[in-house]
């Protein structure tokens, strides 16, 4: 009977060090698995397979790391898949021939300011947390911000480079953002009458 | 007898004739002094009235609120102006200054309408060194309906150990505006002294959640790009995207990428594209001219934008793309067009198209009496010949004519 009793005590005093420890101080500590992502943060038994999400293409980086004995790698793999979409939507062009013949047709048409030959467009404001580069023959009508994260240390930088055009255009800009100063330009200009009882 | 009393007669009226002569020139003459320092006096009040839409200009730039009444003196003219400042500034950007000019007891009134600049809003703003290679444009426009020139200013807030504005290689900057930094020293490209500004400036973030709202509130959104690029429904894409063709972001739509983005065809529209990753954009060929929104894009890391015909080596550099009769139609002057057809010679009327550039190279140094008064003009309002900015640039065009005419169709 005392036997008996000894060999009860003994499964439970096993069982309860199984389940208060957990995983590693019963099983002889062999290893653990850690499933870091940027959303959640899972400690997985390794003989359990625990059912995610159905994973939607991305870049999403996963670390793994693996605890073996008192030994920690860790590896890092990155996950991608691209969605790719093709559009069939082109742009028209401006040609150097269509614009010198409006050119010498019509001198004073405001689309010889705002296009030009060979020159390519974006239409808007860029903010970028990151760095911003302009390449080529592009004019981007709006205007850039480059805001570095009070959490970023290193810095952020604009390039522009072998004729890449900035042109400010308020309109764009008030959508967003707070002009940082005040500049006045005159667009009417008159002389009124002095009024009778103007006259001391 | 009778011939004594006649002579003095004829003396008396000789007399008075003279007196009455004498008055009347001297009647005429106060006249005419009364009536130069009236004019002195009007005319000095009309100036006195202009500066004083001068003093409201810069005391609004100082006081963008500033509304009612404020009065001032012209130095050495004894006059007195009062501006009546009729401000809605922060509504659409204008104000309504009248303003009265007072010397003696003359007054002229002058009323004038003022706009925001496009030199209130930076070109660029950083808060990192700004680096500028080759040819680079920084300009303004009034607005895309009325593209009139003006100022493009660069700023940042950099001020660590290199250098906040430079130019790389060999940087030929045109620029309207002004480059400011904390540190002037470290505006290092080439522009004039006037140009470079020493200030700082709180870069206003854009609200990533903000511009996401109405999407999030959305229940009908789309996480597909439609085959005819355009986007009219706000769309919620996951993972890295490339897109392939143009791509057209309809107003008030929203255009949310988790991942990286590129698009290969160039973006056009009015809409909001939020990027958390690198965002990689083609510029289109198209430009909308009455688009007057625009895109906003905000990307939570780095952009590029190129034209299409870029192309980047491994190393990442720049290595085609570049345009050098694009460039030369980037560096064209303001109002050059009206210059150049004014007068133009019948031989060059005839041209079409890029064969104008042939034409002058041809003619460039032509004696033919038409084309050097069109070209140098003869002193006369009716002949005032090319500005001397617009000969330069078309004496540039002649290292690149067969380039210029190689380009025709492209």
């Amino acid at each position: 009977m005392k036997r008996d009793t000894l060999k009860i005590l003994a499964i439970l005093a096993l069982l309860s060090c199984w389940v208060g420890f957990g995983f590693k101080g019963c099983s002889g500590g062999s290893s653990s698995s850690y499933n870091t992502s940027s959303n959640n943060y899972n400690v997985i038994r390794p003989d359990v397979v625990v059912s995610t999400p159905t994973p939607t293409p991305n870049n999403n980086t996963t670390t793994n790391t693996t605890t073996s004995g008192t030994t920690t790698t860790q590896t890092t793999t990155t996950t991608s898949a691209t969605q790719t979409f093709n559009t069939t939507a082109t742009a028209q062009a401006c040609t150097l021939n269509s614009w010198m013949s409006l050119f010498l047709s019509d001198p004073a048409n405001k689309n010889l300011q705002l296009y030009i030959p060979g020159y390519a467009y974006y239409q808007g404001v860029i903010y970028s947390n990151g760095n911003v580069r302009t390449m080529g023959p592009i004019r981007v009508i709006g205007g850039v911000v480059c805001k570095n994260s009070d959490s970023s240390a290193d810095e952020k930088q604009i390039l522009m480079e072998k004729g890449a055009m900035l042109t400010t255009n308020p309109e764009y800009l008030k959508k967003k953002l707070s002009p940082p100063s005040l500049k006045l330009k005159v667009t009417q200009w008159e002389e009124k009458p002095i009024g009778l009882k103007e006259i001391e | 007898m009778k011939t004594k009393g006649f002579a003095l007669v004829t003396v008396l009226m000789l007399v008075l004739v003279m007196m009455v002569l004498l008055f009347g020139a001297m009647s005429l003459t106060s006249q005419t002094v009364i009536f130069i320092g009236n004019f002195k006096y009007r005319t000095a009040a009309l100036y006195v009235a202009e500066s004083g839409i001068s003093y409201a200009i810069n005391y609004i730039e100082q006081n963008p609120s500033a509304t009612g009444t404020i009065t001032g003196s012209m130095k050495n003219s004894q006059g007195e102006f009062s501006v009546d400042i009729t401000n809605s500034i922060t509504a659409n950007g204008k104000a309504v200054l009248t303003s009265t000019g007072k010397v003696g007891m003359f007054r002229r009134k002058v009323q004038a309408t003022v706009e925001r600049e496009a030199g209130s809003y930076n070109a660029i703003g950083s808060d990192g060194p700004i680096k500028l290679d080759g040819k680079v444009f920084i300009n303004g426009i009034s607005s895309i309906l009325d593209p009139k020139l003006e100022s493009g200013n660069v700023h940042t807030n950099y001020n660590g150990v290199n250098n906040a504005i430079e130019g790389l290689g060999s940087l030929i900057l045109s620029m309207t505006g002004q480059c400011s930094a904390p540190n002037k020293s470290k505006i290092t490209v080439d522009i004039p002294d006037s140009q470079k500004k020493e200030s700082s400036q709180t870069l206003q973030p854009i609200d990533k959640d903000s511009l996401l709202a109405p999407l999030r509130q959305d229940t009908d959104v789309s996480t597909t790009v439609p085959s005819d690029g355009k986007i009219v429904k706000n769309t919620h894409l996951t993972g890295d995207v490339v897109i392939n063709g143009l791509v057209d972001l309809a107003a008030g739509t929203i255009l949310y990428v988790e991942g990286n983005l590129t698009i290969n065809g160039g973006l056009q529209g009015s809409g909001t594209l939020v990027v958390d990753g690198k965002t990689t954009l083609k510029g289109t060929t198209e430009l909308k001219t009455n688009n007057t929104d625009g895109l906003v894009l905000y990307s939570g890391s780095d952009v590029t934008i190129a034209h299409p015909l870029v192309v980047v080596a491994a190393d990442g550099s720049m290595a085609g793309g570049q345009d050098s009769v694009a460039e030369y139609f980037a560096s064209m002057p303001e109002y050059a067009p009206l210059y150049i057809t004014h007068n133009l010679p019948a031989s060059g009327q005839s041209c079409t198209g890029s064969d104008f550039f042939q034409w002058y190279k041809d003619n460039q140094n032509s004696t033919d009496a038409d084309f050097r008064l069109w070209k140098y003009g003869d002193g006369t309002a009716a002949n005032p010949g090319l500005s001397a900015e617009v000969i330069k640039w078309l004496d540039n065009s002649t290292s690149i004519t067969s380039q210029i005419v190689q380009h025709t169709n492209q």
